[in-house]
């Protein structure tokens, strides 16, 4: 080759031929024809989609920084806060920021300990809102904030952290499952009708007063609209909106109240243990028979709702919700169903004395056995002449056997009619989701859910146990606490609420009033009622089915028991109590699951819960059978 | 009387048209690089760019008035100067961007991939001009590639692979301006398509790497530069997003969004006229091409008009080089052409490139002045007789 350089020059004129200004005609040529190319290609891009490049370009430099509004806080009556908000700190990830998502996002779940495929989750939830940064992981510790700022410039230019408004419990686990939990909205309830307006990534109120007065409760989320440089650097402010705050909830929850009965639950959970009883459940409910506030609500297991701060985390929810935890997420007051037993009692007084089977002089005689039918009914005691207020008093069974035989040969379905009108059945309609709607068993329910033929028919039997609110029969505790309101405030009918008002977080004024519905008053004869209230004000005294619980309380306190059987478990103790006797303020209802006799457990648990209320002089109630 | 000539017979339309693409991207490469807070100086990339630029202008001026016939003398010079620049850059080069390019030489980063741009074609013109035309074809053509593929694969291997392109590309093109058999080329796209195939598809599979697979990765994602927005094809998407978003006007000079928040990447080098297209729109382009356009008629024109076909294939070669480094890298910005790091010439940052492109232009001139000469004489000759 270098002698081809060295080559000696063989052509000697170094005149070009003419075919060199065609050659370079066709260089012309083929340069026209590239730029051609350039001009129309530019052409396309800048002037037939310039204005799709424009917005890419925008999407590029702006981002909106979400500011989440705080939630309305929760007080309790007395403007106690149970919920509140405290400043935690968010991980958010940007997408289209991102240099190399694969990679970085892996390295991030490593770090904050969220799995690449919830972080994936949360960015496809987010996919069709590419403006905006993606929350992907909640209250991180200030150490975690400080490691990843130091990392974020290099390694996860589409990564920050930002302020997040966290919930917060002051009280712990007081009333968790009235105020629930709220957690970020998922995909389908982003779907529903109630969430309209709603965006993906919003916190909502999981159960609870937090999700019946979410609209109150959740704030108009505000933002900032920021010029960002490629590493994602903020530059400059292009435009800002200030959240705006939730309103603020106020219950009918007190919170004394509240603690007193969690507290009664607990001792009357150890009572019934004290009595061999494998006692595992409870629930109590609070109210004012006068307008139908709860004061206090209360289920046993209950759970943390801190939990459920900054999200969840599987292990700790599979805790809640594995065998052996008793759902402790359950509200046992509203959707716990239960027979009510010897509590039924005063719904079939009604029954009889309204539909004229029964007067209050009928008197029944009460051997222990009732064996009018093939099968005999045992009643708990030997009580030989009963009227209507000593039945109640002394919680005759056999007074009710004939009652409830009564209506059967009459053919009547006057104690079911009786008892969905006094609310048994259905829904008392609280503030509260969720509620359970219990059973009143019928002829037609029967012939429904039978199996066989026989199972298909209502048996008079069927009549003789409803008649104290045993077999088929299921209610709540709540429904049982609407039903002794009733008595106890001369038949109207409340409907029980915890929510009270809403109030303007800024300026504290009542921007809403949460009071249901004028009561409604049911067609019961106020002598009727007298005689039940009569009865139920006598059960209290000792010698009846509490024993001695009441002695020593100087406040007029009227109840009655109930002991409830369940097939295949302990009994179920029941008391509902009304105080004071005359113009009744509270209604209380105890239940405990598998506690025994509704005198000696739930009633002194009932009188815990009342001596909060009333403050007794110091003396140790007895625990009568 | 010399000086005076010489200066009458320069072709100033060329002269202004590069002045004007000079200007032109030293205002754009302020645009793109004022506003960086590394920076000691706003002016910083502005001032070293036009450094270069006034070093270029006096190669270009010594070139313009000296005899570029004087240069065939040369050629083993310049060949062998060329290939010992390559070698000397594997032994003291700076690293760059996983590629060795530059020689440091303290004021001055010598990139001697660009200055084998001119001195080849000076070399192959050369050479190819003495070739008797109708005798031993294929051995001219043969001997022609030989002499190009040594500093070709040199700078292949740096690894330019942009550069080592430019080459191969104005190898062809002075072959073709010489004049060898339509055969010939014929043969030699079949071995480049090839070997092509072989390098980005075959070889890669069976283990052998001849290109980094960066650099297969740049190559092939302006196919489908949407597969990959954070990696290369972001680069793409980035540089089409800010030519389209310009549209008729631009977003004005130092206001362009995708320069000034550096989204484009490399905006004041390989990418710079995606800087022109979003701020100055497409009419900043159009007066851009307009000014190559100017510069590559007038190249073509000394080419015609030279009275030596050493100087018209040196003509032919230079205007080849620049038509194809332009349409390569605004072909490259705006998607239609592989990321191939090849600068935009006179408006890219680059000293070495300023300086051998302005370099060229002197020979243009040098070539241009010899013919108007040359015309002098023969109508003085037409004179006397007369």
């Amino acid at each position: 080759m270098v002698s081809f350089l060295n080559s000696k020059p063989r052509r000697k004129n170094d005149r070009q031929p003419p075919s060199i200004a065609l050659r370079v005609g066709i260089i012309g040529g083929m340069a026209v024809l590239l730029f051609a190319v350039l001009i129309f290609r530019i052409w396309f891009l800048q002037i037939l989609s310039g204005d799709q490049y424009v917005v890419m370009a925008e999407d590029n430099r702006t981002r909106f920084i979400l500011e989440e509004a705080p939630r309305g806080i929760i007080y309790d009556r007395n403007k106690v806060p149970l919920v509140e908000n405290r400043a935690g700190l968010a991980v958010t990830v940007f997408p289209p920021a991102l240099k190399n998502p694969e990679q970085e996002l892996a390295e991030l779940s490593q770090i904050i300990g969220v799995p690449v495929e919830e972080i994936n989750r949360l960015l496809e939830l987010h996919k069709e809102d590419t403006y905006r940064s993606v929350v992907i992981k909640k209250d991180i510790t200030p150490e975690m904030k400080s490691f990843l700022i130091e990392r974020i410039p290099l390694y996860f230019p589409g990564v920050d952290i930002k302020k997040f408004p966290l919930r917060d419990y002051p009280n712990g686990t007081e009333a968790a499952h009235v105020l629930g939990h709220v957690g970020q909205i998922d995909e389908q309830e982003l779907a529903e009708p109630r969430y309209e307006g709603y965006k993906a990534g919003d916190e909502i109120g999981k159960g609870g007063v937090e999700f019946q007065f979410d609209k109150y409760l959740k704030g108009i989320d505000g933002g900032r609209e920021v010029e960002v440089d490629a590493e994602g650097r903020p530059k400059s402010d292009v435009s800002s909106i200030k959240p705006q705050s939730g309103n603020n909830v106020v219950l009918t929850i007190d919170s004394n109240t509240q603690k007193a009965t969690e507290e009664a639950l607990g001792w009357g959970i150890d009572l019934a243990h004290q009595k061999k009883y494998p006692a595992n459940a409870a629930a109590a409910v609070v109210m004012n028979p006068q307008t139908g506030e709860v004061l206090a609500m209360a289920s046993v297991p209950t759970y943390d709702p801190k939990v459920w701060v900054g999200g969840m985390n599987a292990a700790a929810y599979q805790q809640l919700t594995q065998e052996g935890a008793n759902d402790p997420l359950l509200n046992r007051a509203i959707t716990g169903q239960y027979p009510p037993g010897s509590t039924f009692k005063v719904v079939t007084a009604i029954a009889g004395l309204q539909d004229g089977i029964i007067s209050q002089l009928t008197d029944f005689i009460c051997t222990g056995v009732w064996d009018v039918l093939s099968q005999p009914f045992k009643c708990w005691g030997t009580h030989g002449d009963v009227d209507l207020k000593k039945a109640i008093v002394m919680s005759c069974d056999t007074y009710f056997y004939n009652v409830g035989y009564r209506f059967y040969k009459a053919n009547s379905l006057g104690m079911q009619n009786w008892a969905r009108q006094l609310g048994l059945g259905k829904e008392t309609g609280i503030d509260l989701p969720g509620e359970a709607v219990g059973r009143i068993p019928d002829p037609e329910w029967k012939a429904r859910v039978g199996e066989t033929e026989v199972d298909k028919m209502w048996m008079p039997g069927n009549n003789i146990n409803f008649s104290i609110g045993q077999g088929d029969i299921l209610t709540t505790p709540l429904q049982m606490a609407s039903v002794y309101s009733t008595i106890a405030n001369g038949g109207r009918q409340v409907k029980p609420h915890v929510g009270l008002r809403v109030e303007d977080q800024v300026t504290g004024k009542a921007s809403a009033s949460l009071q249901p519905e004028d009561a409604m008053q049911l067609p019961i004869s106020s002598d009727n009622l007298r005689a039940i209230q009569e009865g139920l004000a006598g059960a209290t005294a000792p010698g009846t089915t509490v024993g001695d619980t009441w002695v020593g309380f100087n406040t007029p306190v009227s109840g009655k028991t109930g002991t409830a059987q369940v097939s295949g478990k302990a009994d179920y103790a029941w008391y509902v109590a009304y105080a004071p006797s005359t113009n009744p303020q509270y209604v209380v209802v105890v239940l405990i699951e598998q506690g025994g006799g509704g005198g000696s457990v739930a009633a002194p648990t009932a009188r815990r819960v009342l001596e909060a209320i009333f403050p007794q002089p110091p003396a140790t109630p007895g625990t009568g059978g | 009387m010399e000086l005076r000539t010489h200066l009458r017979h320069f072709d100033y339309a060329l002269l202004a048209a590069v002045a004007g693409l000079v200007a032109y991207g030293s205002l754009i490469i302020y645009s793109a690089t004022h506003s960086d807070p590394n920076l000691s100086s706003p002016y910083y990339y502005v001032k070293i760019q036009l450094v270069a630029a006034l070093l270029g202008i006096i190669f270009m001026a010594v070139v313009a008035f000296i005899d570029f016939r004087i240069l065939r003398n040369f050629r083993q010079h310049i060949y062998f100067a060329i290939i010992g620049m390559i070698l000397l850059l594997f032994i003291v080069g700076a690293e760059a961007k996983g590629s060795t390019r530059w020689i440091p030489l303290g004021f001055f980063n010598l990139q001697p991939s660009e200055v084998a741009k001119i001195g080849m074609i000076v070399v192959l013109a050369a050479f190819l001009s003495e070739r008797p035309r109708g005798e031993l074809e294929t051995r001219t053509t043969l001997s022609a590639l030989g002499i190009a593929a040594i500093p070709v694969f040199l700078v292949f291997i740096q690894p330019d692979f942009g550069t080592a392109l430019v080459l191969a590309s104005l190898t062809v093109a002075l072959l073709f301006l010489y004049g060898i058999r339509w055969l010939h080329f014929g043969i030699m796209f079949a071995a480049v398509s090839g070997a092509l195939l072989m390098m980005l598809k075959v070889l890669p599979v069976i283990g052998i790497q001849i290109l980094k697979p960066y650099q297969i990765d740049r190559l092939l994602v302006f196919l489908h530069p949407e597969h990959d927005p954070g990696g290369s094809g972001y680069h793409l998407l980035q540089s089409k997003i800010a030519i389209g978003s310009g549209m008729m006007a631009g977003k004005g000079l130092y206001q362009g969004t995708q320069t000034q928040l550096n989204f484009l990447p490399e905006h004041h080098t390989d990418f710079v006229f995606s800087v022109l297209g979003e701020e100055l729109g497409f009419i900043g382009i159009a007066v851009l091409l307009a000014l190559y356009v100017l510069v590559i008629w007038r190249g073509l024109r000394i080419a015609i008009i030279s009275e030596s076909i050493f100087g018209s294939l040196i003509a032919g070669g230079v205007v080849s080089m620049l038509l194809f480094q332009v349409f390569v890298n605004i072909g490259m910005t705006i998607g239609i052409m592989p990321i191939t790091g090849i600068p935009l010439p006179f408006v890219s940052y680059g000293g070495s490139s300023m300086v051998v492109n302005l370099l060229a232009i002197g020979l243009l001139e040098s070539i241009h002045v010899r013919s108007r000469l040359a015309g002098d004489r023969r109508y003085r000759r037409a004179q006397t007789t007369a």
